[in-house]
């Protein structure tokens, strides 16, 4: 051990690739709030469950492909692990994820095959959905992994690729495209969804007007689910029993200005 | 002279005919590992569409091992055609290496594109000399599979939580007949008829000959504790009416009977063995369950064992589905060196470690410990002493 250099004490040292996995339950502080696309979504499932398919969401972020991905998990019936994928992933990091989102423990394989063949042997026994989000980082290299492990297991387990621009990717491999039974698209939300959404999020905006709404929506959340469920949260730290123009403002002044500073301080 | 074709899946394909289980055992089938920057995928994918499955991540499975292995247990089992789908997965040398491969195992090499992407090594495909055939010239197992019925394998044990007295002989049938169920009694009836029956009409005075007369009759019923045990007792009173007082120690004597007069191995056992990616700790399995020694092992050259799998110098009966294991073992030497290489490259300690770590992660029915010089404690000891009765 004394004769390796620093970059193999690197490589051999692997990282603890538990973090990338998320827990394949809902873990919301707020109720859960079906919109139009969880709806869309959730009607694909079923097909994709029933014969083990591979199905695609994609959709910008803070739409809630995550919270969905995750309520699938939760709901499936059967095992489940959802793996988020790495920005700048290694070559080989889409398998080692897939590796520890199913079995729960680092790989044992060294290279491409050895970890191709132990991940398809967990697969085979585990037969649960497998859901992989953030696949926009792994590419098509990624994504043809994917569809790889897919077809080499019979395919005898659902997977469903969740990430923003991964119907694009997709796209460009006819192959895979052909593979992918049931695409979905998570959209901001809009006009009476949008209400209705954030009314169901915090029951204290039932009073508040469509306008106000619409304001705050206009100013920072842009429809997105995520810029909302902050919003409201800001709200009830500050115990703002009816919101208006003002608290709004004011909460969507001190979440940007957190938010600037967390830009600078990573500048 | 191999053949090498490529054809064009229509639209919507689905690839279940090269992963399901179809008649085809003579066909390799495999899906182009996608990325693969050398051929220790497509070997790595090769051994598994083999059933190749354990020990895939030894360090040393380098890929020229990968691919000896690949075409070792190919050729012992007489692959004639090599199927890859998603061919536009494999990258140009990948092609080559393909037609390396099936030229070395005699093998007609099938490459399947999806649809509309053989443009993607139409390039190499005109350069190498590939036909282009029309998709429905494949198998139709291949295009339309009916997979075949899996049957599950029951493990569980039949005599589970059922106790033996541990009687002297001369108390032990009235034992088990007080305390054990009536199906369970039933049962050790009929072994200790069996086994008195046929001891009575033996001649076994030896120790040896008493050990041989256990081991036909454990490997004629069995060998749990049930039928070991009662017909052990039953061959001790049947052996009192022929004269002779036989004590036993049931540890070693099962041990050395086990170790030398019973194989209980069977098909599903050898099946089992074809899991291994590196055929030799398989191999040296099949002749330790054949009773051959160690050292008579490493004795073996690789031609020493024919093409099918016999191996004339030895007088042993070898089952088919183990003499493909021996098989694949002599085509693994044979490729990996010129003249004629010894059938294991290991010494005994070596040989010995590989066969225990078999037994142990299959949990097959054999003894994996060896008495060696060293070990004075107990040398000797098989367990039985026989006694003229005045």
């Amino acid at each position: 051990m004394t004769n390796q250099t620093p970059q193999q004490r690197a490589k051999n040292n692997r990282p603890d690739l538990t973090n990338l996995v998320l827990p394949p339950r809902l873990e919301l502080d707020h109720p859960l709030v079906k919109t139009p696309s969880f709806r869309n979504a959730q009607s694909a499932m079923t097909s994709i469950l029933k014969r083990n398919r591979i199905g695609l969401i994609d959709g910008p972020p803070g739409t809630g492909k995550t919270t969905f991905a995750q309520w699938a998990a939760e709901r499936c019936g059967r095992p489940s692990a959802v793996a988020a994928m790495p920005e700048n992933p290694a070559p080989n990091d889409f398998l080692r994820v897939s590796i520890v989102a199913v079995t729960g423990q680092n790989p044992d394989g060294h290279n491409k095959t050895e970890m191709e063949a132990e991940l398809v042997a967990a697969l085979a026994d585990w037969k649960g959905l497998l859901i992989l989000d953030e696949i926009q980082n792994v590419g098509l290299r990624g994504l043809t992994e994917a569809r790889y492990i897919h077809d080499t297991t019979r395919p005898q387990f659902p997977l469903l690729l969740v990430g923003w621009g991964a119907s694009k990717t997709v796209r460009e491999n006819q192959p895979l495209s052909e593979r992918i039974r049931q695409r979905r698209f998570f959209k901001p939300l809009k006009g009476a969804d949008l209400f209705t959404t954030v009314r169901a999020i915090d029951e204290r905006f039932i009073g508040v007007p469509d306008d106000v709404i619409r304001y705050a929506d206009d100013r920072y959340a842009q429809g997105l689910l995520r810029r909302w469920v902050a919003l409201i949260e800001t709200l009830q730290d500050w115990e703002v029993e009816h919101a208006n123009e003002d608290d709004l403002t004011e909460a969507i002044t001190s979440i940007t200005e957190d938010e600037d500073e967390d830009e600078d301080d990573a500048a | 002279m191999t053949t090498m074709c490529y054809y064009e899946a229509p639209r919507g394909f689905q690839l279940d005919g090269f992963v399901d289980p179809i008649d085809l055992p003579t066909a390799i089938r495999v899906i182009a590992p996608p990325n693969a920057k050398s051929v220790h995928a497509l070997a790595g994918a090769i051994c598994r569409a083999l059933g190749a499955v354990l020990d895939t991540y030894t360090k040393r499975n380098g890929e020229t091992l990968m691919l000896s292995s690949a075409a070792a247990w190919s050729l012992a089992t007489g692959i004639t055609d090599l199927y890859i789908a998603a061919a536009e997965d494999l990258t140009r040398p990948a092609i080559f290496d393909c037609i390396d491969f099936a030229g070395r195992i005699c093998a007609h090499l099938h490459l399947v594109f999806s649809f509309g992407q053989v443009h993607v090594h139409a390039a190499t495909m005109n350069e190498a000399g590939f036909q282009s055939r029309p998709f429905e010239d494949l198998p139709t197992s291949l295009r339309n599979p009916v997979p075949l019925s899996v049957v599950p394998t029951a493990n569980t044990d039949a005599y589970e939580g059922i106790e033996l007295p541990d009687d002297h002989w001369t108390t032990f049938r009235p034992a088990y007949r007080a305390s054990l169920p009536p199906h369970i009694v039933d049962l050790c009836d009929r072994i200790y008829l069996d086994a008195y029956t046929t001891t009575r009409n033996s001649k076994a005075h030896t120790t040896e000959e008493i050990s041989t007369l256990a081991g036909s009759i454990w490997q004629r019923l069995g060998i749990h504790e049930i039928e070991r045990t009662v017909s052990a007792r039953a061959m001790q009173a049947g052996l009192f009416r022929n004269g002779l007082l036989v004590r036993l120690d049931m540890h070693h004597f099962t041990r050395h009977v086990q170790l030398n007069y019973v194989n209980l191995m069977t098909g599903a056992h050898y099946r089992q063995l074809r899991g291994f990616v590196n055929p030799w700790r398989a191999a040296a399995t099949v002749l330790h369950a054949q009773h051959v020694t160690t050292e008579d092992t490493l004795a073996l050259r690789a031609l020493d064992v024919t093409a099918e799998g016999d191996i004339p110098t030895l007088s042993l009966n070898i089952p088919a589905e183990a003499k493909v294991l021996l098989a694949a073992q002599r085509w693994h030497q044979l490729l990996a060196k010129d003249a004629n290489p010894p059938l294991f490259n290991g010494n005994a300690h070596a040989t010995r470690q590989g066969i225990r770590a078999v037994v142990h992660q299959l949990n097959l029915p054999l003894v994996p410990y060896w008495r060696t010089q060293k070990d004075d404690k107990g040398r000797g000891n098989i367990g039985i002493k026989v006694e003229g009765i005045a």
